[in-house]
């Protein structure tokens, strides 16, 4: 089932939580509302379920208008942060409550409740109390409970914000094949990038109540078109630029540190217009060190200021005779590793750089 | 050891208060077994005649079942009425709504019980509004509801009200709103929501608000003897009758002592049956 | 959540609680009254009003019902303070039993605890009415006006005492200090839940008093039996104007949410 959100606003007492924004979410995909607190991604997926009503817009599903759709006729399914099991029923009958609600009896419902149960790996468990399991085992009935009933479209409120590191990056896995398994449409809200980016067909991420990019989650990291994007999604450095030269599908923009680069058109997000200034994006992984005297290409120099080991690299922070701090990742490798105070030069590739609207 | 002084300043009040709160049962129930002879004149043998004729008395007997069903009607019916409100008071969103239900509630708890029955005699009564209103509509009830069960009931219900609401507002708070969402997600109307969520979360709530009115009606004086009118009497007045025109304390406190236990019987139960009920 | 039929049966409940007050207001002005009935004519006056203020056995009422509930409010707020202190702070066996005692007066039939202190105070010759008076009603009160002393109590951070103390105050003045104007609004609460008590008692007063003396609402409902006297009615207009008072003196003190939900979170 294919869900659409059409010039959503929708506003909690006078603040306003979302503005006009256009959401489409095809059969059987897994999409991600990515972005900070207070973005609007949890409001945005209350009006999908029909938990709240929007002040402007319309809700499609399938085609069919169901803005006016109580949640409880919508065919939906959701999963909520703090997994919302009821607290008075054993699992048993929190999973079955959506097929008692549908008339289905109880042993008719048994069946099914041991099937959701095995899927979710928690068979057995149907005596047990919710206060008696942990976070990831409550979440795995909220789970079983949210598609026993088979909805049409399984919506997660940040389902797993409250469980532990190792356990949130193994649910990742698990939800996600679950899904694909079972063929069902789904609408993830999360504020952890990495989630967004593993699980997701495609990605959106919203800031302030507006959607700003839509995209695949290699498009979203490699093409940001904003620099919230940018700065949101992983890490990346940013350089002031101006455009000197405009010349059919290139352009060459100077930037504030003395180099220049020659770009394609396509690598500009924006107006091509000399004289304009604007951003030029790179990220840390896409920069290399090297010893001043080896350096080849555009580059600039400066000194080493810190060494953080991260485990699976390293990152730098290199500080520019300009005040400015550059980021660089390295993958650790057996050549020697530049030391603090080290004086280096970071080339810069062109075919990784992007160039955005200027935003300060 | 030393013995801080301010502890000991501290500790004094507090001794002279739990004599003073363990004074009157010790007495209620020593006095309880004494021998009645006439007006002040008590004497041992220690006797359980007082007792006896508790049990033996046609009048003592039916006054504690009438008292009981009566503090068992208006309990059930405050804690009824009460819940919305009490449920309004927990969830709205509303301060200015909260804020003037919350202060009716405060004044009609502190108001005066004799007032607030007094009103009712305004309206049960023989000239009064209910009266008027079922003469305009032309159904003959109005004027003999006075002096009945039924007024009393009423009366109480009334009293007990306010603090019906007040004992359910937190455990109705304990409720997370997002377990009504998941339900609703689930499928359920708001209807089904309710019954199969809601009431069930909210029984500890109504169980302590039971037990309250329970032990406040049982215990009512001034209501039977404004609404009741001599006809409908509680236990309460029945034992201010007996001790205050013949001074029988020994049957007074025998009285008393049933009252405790026949409370303490009917709030058990009423506890029992509401978990019960709560579990269906 | 049904919204007509909830909000409607909001409304009436609330209606349900206030207009019975309402009726009583407008027939004590009736000029013609008689208890039960309904001004027929539109005949208003205080004619009652002042018959009430002149009846000695109103006055007299009133004025050892204030004595009596105010001197009730003073001491249970004292022990109360004691009680409350002991119990917040120091933890040791049997405190629970304690604090179960000190709360069970409410299971008590008002009757009871009336009888038995009548029949101890006839044993131990003490006839001082006022006195007898003050000493039952602490003991009804004290259950009620002890819990928003322990509220305020709980709900005091004691490390700001502790920092006091550590700053060099000794104990009694880093109490009187810091720890006492923070539970001023508890004490306020307490004092006015004893007064309102002890002045609506009937079921303990009704067995201390005697021919002199007679609280407030003894002497009310005796002039209720005896007759459809309307002053009754004028004395019920003045209870509802001391509870007005008293309900606005706690809305400026703690607010009315707040004292609600510290005295009955439980």
């Amino acid at each position: 089932m294919s869900v659409e959100l059409r010039s959503i606003t929708a506003m909690y007492g006078d603040v306003v939580a979302v503005k006009n924004v256009d959401l489409k979410v095809r059969e059987k995909e897994f999409v991600t509302l990515l972005g900070p607190s207070g973005c609007g991604k949890t409001t945005t997926l209350n009006v999908a379920a029909g938990l709240l009503r929007p002040k402007q817009g319309r809700v499609y599903l399938d085609g069919e208008d169901i803005t006016d759709l109580p949640p409880y006729q919508r065919g939906m399914s959701m999963i909520f942060q703090s997994y919302a099991l009821f607290p008075h029923m054993n699992v048993f009958d929190n999973v079955r409550f959506g097929l008692k609600i549908r008339g289905m009896s109880r042993q008719e419902s048994e069946g099914r409740v041991r099937q959701a149960l095995e899927l979710v790996r928690l068979g057995g468990y149907e005596k047990r109390m919710p206060t008696e399991l942990s976070g990831g085992e409550q979440q795995r009935v909220a789970l079983a409970r949210a598609i026993v009933i088979e909805p049409k479209v399984l919506l997660l409120d940040e389902p797993l914000s409250n469980l532990d590191a190792k356990l949130r990056i193994h649910m990742r896995s698990e939800l996600k094949k679950i899904q694909k398994r079972i063929g069902v449409t789904a609408v993830y809200v999360t504020h952890d990038q990495a989630e967004a980016l593993t699980m997701s067909d495609e990605v959106v991420v919203m800031n302030k109540g507006a959607i700003l990019q839509v995209g695949r989650a290699t498009e979203i990291y490699q093409r940001p078109r904003s620099k919230f994007v940018a700065d949101f999604i992983g890490e990346i450095n940013f350089f002031e630029g101006t455009i000197e030269e405009v010349v059919r599908d290139s352009f060459r923009i100077s930037s504030n540190l003395g180099f220049t680069l020659s770009l394609p058109n396509d690598r500009l997000v924006g107006e091509v217009s000399t004289g304009r200034k604007a951003l030029i994006c790179i990220r840390p992984e896409h920069l290399r060190l090297t010893e001043e005297s080896k350096s080849a290409g555009v580059c600039v120099v400066g000194n080493v200021e810190d060494v953080q080991f991260t485990g699976a690299s390293i990152r730098y922070l290199v500080e520019l005779p300009s005040g400015e701090a550059v980021q660089v990742r390295e993958t650790y490798s057996n050549q020697s590793l530049p030391s603090i105070g080290q004086r280096v030069s970071i080339q810069i590739d062109s075919s990784l750089v992007s160039v955005l609207e200027y935003e300060l | 050891m030393r013995i801080n002084p301010g502890l000991v300043l501290l500790l004094l009040p507090l001794v002279c208060l739990i004599l003073l709160f363990v004074a009157p049962l010790v007495n209620i129930f020593g006095v309880s077994f004494y021998h009645y002879e006439g007006v002040l004149d008590y004497r041992l043998p220690l006797t359980l005649q007082n007792y006896i004729h508790t049990f033996q008395s046609g009048t003592i007997r039916s006054t504690f079942l009438r008292t009981g069903m009566i503090a068992l009607y208006s309990s059930i019916l405050a804690v009824v009425i009460s819940y919305p409100v009490s449920y309004y008071l927990s969830w709205s969103t509303n301060r200015r709504g909260r804020a003037l239900v919350m202060s009716a509630i405060v004044f009609s708890l502190f108001a005066s019980t004799i007032a607030r029955g007094l009103s009712w005699i305004y309206i049960l009564g023989p000239q009064g509004a209910a009266g008027k209103i079922s003469e305009f509509l032309g159904l003959g009830i109005g004027s003999h509801v006075l002096h009945t069960e039924f007024s009393v009931v009423v009366g109480l219900t009334y009293i007990a009200m306010p603090f019906a609401t007040l004992t359910m507002i937190s455990p109705l708070q304990k409720i997370r709103p997002v377990i009504r969402d998941a339900a609703m997600m689930l499928g359920a109307s708001r209807v089904e929501t309710f019954l199969y969520i809601t009431v069930p979360l909210s029984i500890p709530g109504i169980t302590a608000a039971l037990a309250v009115c329970l032990t406040l009606t049982l215990a009512a004086f001034v209501i039977p003897l404004m609404l009741g009118g001599g006809i409908v009497d509680m236990v309460s007045n029945l034992i201010f009758g007996r001790v205050r025109e013949t001074l029988n304390f020994p049957l007074g406190s025998a009285m008393s002592m049933a009252l405790l236990c026949f409370s303490i019987a009917v709030m058990y139960l009423s506890t029992v049956a509401t978990k019960r009920l709560g579990r269906a | 959540m049904g919204e007509p039929v909830y909000g409607i049966s909001v409304a009436l409940g609330i209606v349900f609680l206030l207009v019975p007050a309402l009726l009583i207001i407008v027939t004590s002005f009736d000029t013609n009254g008689i208890i039960g009935r309904l001004p027929t004519s539109a005949n208003f006056s205080l004619r009652w009003y002042y018959s009430f203020i002149e009846d000695t056995k109103f006055t007299d009422g009133f004025v050892t019902s204030l004595i009596v509930a105010s001197s009730c409010g003073a001491l249970t707020t004292t022990t109360g303070l004691c009680a409350s202190y002991i119990i917040t702070r120091y933890a040791f066996r049997g405190k629970n039993l304690l604090t179960e005692l000190l709360m069970s007066p409410t299971v008590f039939p008002g009757v009871a605890i009336g009888l038995s202190f009548m029949y101890m105070f006839i044993g131990l010759g003490l006839r001082q009415a006022v006195l007898n008076l003050i000493i039952a009603h602490v003991v009804i009160s004290f259950p009620l006006g002890l819990r928003p002393l322990i509220a305020a109590f709980e709900t005091f951070d004691i490390t700001i005492e502790k920092a006091a103390v550590m700053l060099g105050a000794s104990r009694l003045r880093a109490f009187r200090e810091v720890t006492l104007p923070d539970i001023i609004p508890g004490f306020i609460a307490a004092y006015l839940f004893a007064f309102a008590i002890s002045f609506d008692d009937v079921a303990v007063a009704v067995f201390l008093t005697d021919v002199h003396t007679t609280t407030f609402p003894v002497a009310m409902l005796a002039a209720f039996r005896r007759s459809v006297d309307p002053r009754v009615n004028v004395g019920c207009v003045f209870l509802f104007v001391m509870t007005v008072v008293i309900v606005f003196i706690i809305e400026k003190s703690i607010g009315l949410e707040k004292l609600v939900r510290s005295v009955y979170a439980r």
